[in-house]
Parts: C-alpha cells; sequence; structure tokens
C-alpha cells in the first residue's frame, strides 16, 4: 500500500505512535485503527527508521570559540618540535656551538624560518577566524631538565582576560602542591621578580581555565611553576614558559 | 538536496588539501579543513569521551596527527579525508580515554556516558542524525526533542508549551516527515 500524506495527516497520530508519545488513551485507539489500516501501516514503516535514528544523534555541543587558536598553535608547536635538533640533557653549551658549525646552519635557518612563520602564522590566525576577542596566544615550552607542553589562549572578559590552558605530560605533582601560572613583565628575573600570578591548577594534562587582570601587553612571558600552599610568591622552579605570539594593540 | 557530483569534488578538493599539508604547508590549508570539521570532531568527541574539555582535547590532537601522517599514511585512494580525520579522532579520543587523568571520579555506572559509536559509519550516522536534526524548524525541533529526550507525552508537550494538543500533533507529524526528507537527503543508510 503506497504512502498517502493526506490519509496520514488526517491521523496524524502516526508520528506520536512511532515516538512513543501519545497519551494512552490516543495510542489505543490508534492500535485500533492501525490494525485494519493499510496506509497508516505504510505510514509507520516509513516513520519508524526516523524514531530509530533519534538516539543516534551525536551531543548538540558547540565548540568554544577559541578552539580553532589553541588547535592551530598545537599543530604549530608540533612543527617548530619536528624541525627542532634533538638535546640531550646537560648539552646546552654544545648546543649553542652546534648552532654556528656550517654543517647545522640549513637546520638553524628552518627551526628560524618555522618559528617566525608560526608565530606570524598564530597571529593572522587569531585575527581572521577568531575575531578580535582572542587577545593573545601562547606555545609553551619545558625548561631545560624539565618536561610537558603546554598551549594557551586569552580572551578578553569583563575586567580582564579569560586563560584557557592546554597541558600535556606536565610533571607529576607531589602531596600539597599544585601548578601555578604566572605572567612575567620585561624586567623580571632571579632576585627581582615582575611578577602577576594567574591562577592555579593541579592537573598534568588536560584544558584549564584561569582569569588574569594582568596587562598581557607588558607582562608578555607566560611561566608555569609548581608551587606548595603559603608561599604567596613564585618559590617554584619554572617548568614551562612561552611569550605571547600575539597581543592585541587596543589594549 | 546534494547536485551530482557535488560530494565527488568536495571528497577531491578535501584530499587536495590533506596533500597540501603532507607537502609542508601546516597554515591555510589546515585550517580550512578544521573550519569544515571542527563542530563534528568535537560532537564526537563529547560523545566518545562524555566530557567537553576532553573533546577539545582530542580536536586539537587528531589535527596534530592529521599534520604528523598526512605525508605518510593518508591514500586517497583508499579513504576520504573525512573517513580518515574520524580514524584519527577515534584513536586520539581512545589515547585520551586510557590516560589516568581522564578517568571519571565516579564508578563507571555512575557516569552517563553517552553511546559510543564503533566504525567510522556509525560516527558519520551520528553527526547526519545531527545535522538533520538542526535543519528542521525550531517548532518541529522542539516537540520531537521533548518527546525523545524528555519522554513527554503529546499532551505534556502540549501542556509544557500552551499550544493545543491538535497543534502538537501536526507539528509532530510534519516535524517527523521533514525529518526522513532531511536524512534521505544527507544519505542516511538506514531508512
Amino acid at each position: 500500500m503506497p504512502y498517502d500524506v493526506n490519509h496520514a495527516l488526517e491521523h496524524a497520530d502516526v508520528a506520536g505512535w512511532v515516538l512513543g508519545a501519545l497519551d494512552p488513551a490516543d495510542a489505543q485507539v490508534f492500535e485500533t485503527h492501525l490494525g485494519s489500516c493499510q496506509v497508516c501501516q505504510a505510514a509507520v514503516a516509513e516513520l519508524e527508521p526516523v524514531a530509530r535514528s533519534l538516539p543516534l544523534a551525536a551531543p548538540a555541543a558547540e565548540p568554544p570559540a577559541d578552539l580553532q587558536a589553541r588547535t592551530v598553535a598545537a599543530v604549530q608547536y608540533a612543527i617548530m618540535a619536528a624541525a627542532r635538533p634533538e638535546q640531550a640533557p646537560g648539552q646546552a653549551s654544545r648546543w649553542w656551538h652546534l648552532h654556528w658549525s656550517s654543517r647545522f646552519m640549513p637546520l638553524v635557518t628552518a627551526v628560524t624560518a618555522a618559528a617566525v612563520t608560526a608565530a606570524a602564522f598564530i597571529g593572522v590566525q587569531l585575527f581572521a577566524f577568531t575575531g578580535p576577542a582572542v587577545a593573545a596566544s601562547y606555545v609553551l615550552s619545558p625548561q631545560p631538565g624539565q618536561a610537558g607542553s603546554a598551549t594557551a589562549t586569552a580572551r578578553d572578559v569583563a575586567g580582564g582576560y579569560q586563560i584557557k590552558l592546554t597541558a600535556r605530560d606536565l610533571p607529576k605533582l607531589g602531596p600539597g602542591e599544585f601548578f601555578e601560572c604566572w605572567y612575567a613583565g620585561p624586567d623580571s628575573r632571579p632576585g627581582h621578580p615582575d611578577l602577576i600570578s594567574g591562577g592555579t591548577f593541579s592537573g598534568s594534562d588536560g584544558t584549564f581555565t584561569m582569569w588574569t587582570a594582568a596587562e598581557l601587553g607588558t607582562f608578555r612571558v607566560m611561566e608555569i611553576t609548581v608551587e606548595r600552599a603559603g608561599a604567596g610568591s613564585q618559590q617554584g622552579q619554572v617548568i614551562l614558559s612561552g611569550t605571547a605570539q600575539h597581543v592585541r594593540d587596543d589594549d | 538536496m546534494s547536485v551530482p557530483g557535488a560530494a565527488d569534488r568536495l571528497v577531491a578538493e578535501e584530499a587536495d588539501l590533506v596533500a597540501q599539508i603532507a607537502a609542508g604547508d601546516g597554515g591555510a590549508p589546515l585550517v580550512e579543513l578544521y573550519r569544515r570539521y571542527e563542530r563534528r570532531l568535537f560532537r564526537f568527541g563529547v560523545q566518545q569521551l562524555g566530557n567537553n574539555g576532553l573533546a577539545e582535547e582530542m580536536v586539537q590532537e587528531t589535527f596534530v596527527r592529521l599534520w604528523r601522517t598526512a605525508a605518510g599514511r593518508f591514500d586517497a585512494e583508499k579513504a576520504s579525508v573525512q573517513t580518515y580525520l574520524y580514524v584519527i579522532a577515534r584513536s586520539a579520543a581512545a589515547d585520551i580515554r586510557k590516560r589516568p587523568s581522564s578517568r571519571p571520579l565516579l564508578p563507571v555506572e555512575d557516569v552517563d556516558m553517552p553511546p559510543q559509536p564503533d566504525t567510522v559509519d556509525q560516527i558519520l550516522d551520528s553527526m547526519i542524525v545531527r545535522e538533520a536534526l538542526e535543519s528542521l524548524g525550531s517548532g518541529h525541533a522542539q516537540v520531537i526533542h521533548l518527546a525523545q529526550d524528555e519522554g513527554l507525552t503529546q499532551s505534556q508537550i502540549a501542556e509544557r508549551l500552551g499550544l493545543p494538543l491538535g497543534t502538537v500533533k501536526t507539528r509532530m507529524f510534519h516535524g517527523m516527515r521533514a525529518m526522513r526528507v532531511a536524512l534521505a537527503e544527507r544519505g542516511f543508510r538506514a531508512l
């Protein structure tokens, strides 16, 4: 029996029937009708697969606006890491010499070009694809002897910036320890800190949201340290560090 | 309704984007693919991992792995970019799920984890159903949502929305008909 939409519309309960949404009295009446109506049987046969499809629907979640910037930053970090020569722990002084030997000059040139391209690219992407609400982007690299990496974006919010930081493989924390994010000013150095705390978090992997009112155009360097409760200032060693790849000029 | 040949052109265009990435361009081609798949991959991540933050990580990791593997492993003769991306995404989600820090604090039986598609076809089906639902008019989508997701009867929906019962019945009917058309247009297999 072919499907007849006009007939089915007279028996619009066919949709409620396949969805199990009819009230009990309506369901009883429609079930009786269905037993003898081939048109409605055809309508049920057409709509049942639709009803069965509904639980398959992917979640209606929307990705955050700054995910593109963080994803681009993560890929650019991977590109730079792939171009970077392998460096064993404790070889920092030798690495300097390797830089200037003619054998490694093409590699050095490639790394430098990749870094410059990445910085420019991230800046362009932030303006071109996510709009001015993304104020800065960071790629944080491990300090000598440290492990892990992170990317972060800063977005305008009322009274400051929301920071979303995605960390990977940070060191395991001991009892009472936590990670702390800092913004370092241009004159900050050991013994003369010029720092603003940017929040704390406790996971070695994951995406963490923090807030700050630091002037990112001045405090351009983001640092991650391991701290303990009660210190109140930066006491721990810097494990990750990165400079803002782009800071909007109208701050 | 899709134009004949448009799907083939899209597949070829995306294969070309991956070829550019494989040739070393980690810029505009990668961003273009990101823009095309961001929402679908993110939703797949939420479906697989049950957590928006982990889904964000999965999306980032998917594109990092795409960049790393585009040159050596992607073969346009064997799979579309769409299929390749979902294979990567499923692998990335599996790795994230195995990570100790990703494990839920609650016992597994207490966590309301969504069903997790096993194959790329199932993943694509779930994306098609979501997109078809989003193509419906808001009035049609609303009554279907209330029946399907909240388990309300038609009279309860009428009361909730302040509508006559007959209006709910006809909206549900037209909504389900429109949903069938939307699924068919998107190539949903199980109709």
